[in-house]
């Protein structure tokens, strides 16, 4: 991670013979089969970052926290398109993306899929403790940190570990005059169809260039660009912008970074100011059961919860050539947001003065 | 702000903010979770008395609290009794009129002459649209299964996808 990114597009893959890996560390991934279920675990981590930051913005009420509710929906535009070109880089290898089903959303609390265990992943308001926690999801990995296809500390580790495997096992391919990009050309979503408005635009995996430019892409949008705090997207028509650790570090400390500004120092640029009072006090990790004694609310949580189960089977058809099924995916969006706002203005009931929330659980 | 609306509704169950609940719920014909859904509960519960005053909104909210107890368990008594004791009366049912009209439109409408006549021209009595987000939470979007115009985008393409809560035919 620390070299150029040149040089990493074009690593030698390890020879299969070297005794390089340790006995104790986990294997690499070491066929197409496992590479295909390394990336559906990819789309799995990508949507499980989802529920927990749209918690987090929709808790903030109209007008208040204006920046940081700017900042963490900008996030969760990248973490979109990171679900898209996870499953383009599945379809890519001949695998079948499958989003639409009881366990591709977590129960929360959660562990991240693919994570080490470190922490729990909870369904939090906009607050300290939630930042906390996202600033845990996107931790940079350190440089020269090693590959991990599975138990990894970092989001970062598990996508150098999916690079990795790429490179060797087309590497390996080549050699028998094959290729793992067998794939059909026609399931994937490029930019130029029926994505819009969603941080960036997605790259078409046909090869093992579009693949490491594809990875790359969420590598850095996440993490940064070689251990930077900018993303390096200005290719992807964004300019200089931070990568999410350090755009969530921004609200944690209340301060914008600025250009000279490095990951190892506090950011040094204007205040940013953050009113963590103003927020709805939604009651961690709703779930629908939780309000079967109150009808009224019950039926707007599996309400919710339907139309999010919705939107998860219009984007398993855009994921398996129905590429058109993104555009019934977008008005499903909005009307998420607008069901979840009003959850989030509902006393619990609890007595404890918290609101409903939306639960993100599976109904179909 | 929230926070505070969050644990006045649910401290007291039978306050004087849930009794006015329960008479929105009886005249909009929404329940109570999606009246609360609209954050707009506390800015209505303390709109009335800044218009009107303190003093006719407790009238009105004592008529409601007799008129709800006697049709307690009863939905069409409850429902003739607030015709009768409530609609139907010269002084409160211009109020439970724009009660329903704030509800569905984020509009005050000016009390009628034969009301002011009789309680009063309240200075803050005058026709307006309470905030931009009275508009677009307005019931009356929600009854017909569409979006405010201009507000709430539904995004493109929606206009081909049945209304949401459309009974299939």
């Amino acid at each position: 991670m620390s070299k150029p990114r040149s040089s990493r597009a074009t690593k030698a893959p390890p020879a299969a013979a070297a005794p390089a890996v340790p006995p104790a560390a986990p294997r690499p991934i070491s066929s197409v089969h496992s590479l295909r279920r390394h990336l559906q675990g990819a789309l799995e981590l990508e949507h499980a970052t989802i529920p927990p930051y749209l918690c987090a913005l929709y808790s903030i009420p109209d007008g208040a926290n204006v920046t940081a509710g700017a900042l963490i929906r900008s996030v969760v535009m990248e973490e979109m398109l990171h679900m898209v070109l996870a499953a383009n880089l599945l379809n890519a290898v001949g695998g079948t993306p499958r989003v639409h089903h009881r366990k591709f959303i977590p129960a929360y609390p959660t562990y991240l899929p693919f994570s080490d265990q470190s922490f729990l992943v909870e369904l939090l308001p906009f607050s300290r403790r939630a930042l906390d926690t996202f600033l845990r999801m996107e931790k940079p990995a350190k440089p020269h940190a090693k590959p991990e296809p599975g138990d990894s500390p970092t989001i970062g580790q598990f996508y150098e570990a999916i690079l990795e495997a790429f490179h060797r096992l087309e590497h390996h391919a080549k050699k028998r005059g094959e290729t793992i990009f067998t794939g059909p050309r026609r399931l994937q979503i490029a930019g130029d169809t029926w994505y819009y408005g969603g941080g960036g635009s997605p790259v078409a995996v046909t090869d093992l260039a579009s693949a490491t430019h594809a990875i790359h892409e969420i590598m850095d949008q996440g993490e940064g660009l070689d251990h930077g705090i900018f993303d390096g997207d200005d290719q992807f028509g964004q300019v200089d912008e931070l990568a999410h650790y350090f755009r969530f570090n921004e609200i944690h400390l209340g301060r914008r970074y600025q250009k000279t500004d490095g990951p190892t120092r506090p950011p040094t640029g204007a205040e940013l100011p953050v009113d963590w009072t103003a927020s709805y006090p939604m009651a961690p990790n709703p779930k629908a059961a939780d309000y079967v004694g109150q009808p009224a609310i019950h039926r707007l949580m599996v309400d919710f919860n339907r139309q999010y189960t919705a939107l998860l089977r219009a984007l398993d058809r855009a994921f398996n050539g129905e590429p058109s099924a993104l555009g019934d995916a977008v008005p499903i969006m909005y009307d998420l947001k607008y069901r979840a706002q009003a959850l989030m203005a509902i006393p619990s009931g609890r007595g404890d003065g918290t609101t409903v929330g939306p639960g993100f659980e599976f109904a179909p | 702000m929230d926070h505070d609306r969050a644990v006045a509704a649910h401290h007291a169950p039978d306050s004087p903010l849930q009794q006015f609940v329960s008479l929105s719920v009886t005249l909009t014909g929404f329940d109570d979770a999606e009246l609360w859904g609209t954050g707009l509960v506390n800015t209505y519960y303390a709109l009335f008395p800044s218009i009107v005053g303190d003093a006719v909104f407790g009238d009105f909210m004592t008529r409601w609290n007799y008129t709800h107890r006697r049709g307690a368990g009863d939905a069409s008594q409850l429902h003739t009794l607030v015709r009768q004791q409530i609609l139907d009366d010269p002084d409160f049912g211009p109020l439970a009129r724009n009660l329903i009209s704030l509800w569905y439109t984020g509009q005050w409408n000016q009390l009628p002459a034969a009301w002011r006549n009789v309680h009063g021209a309240w200075a803050n009595d005058a026709t307006f649209i309470v905030s931009s987000a009275a508009y677009s939470e307005g019931l009356v979007w929600k009854a017909i299964h569409a979006h405010p115009i201009a507000a709430k985008q539904p995004g493109y393409g929606s206009w081909a996808l049945p209304p949401d809560g459309e009974e299939p035919a």
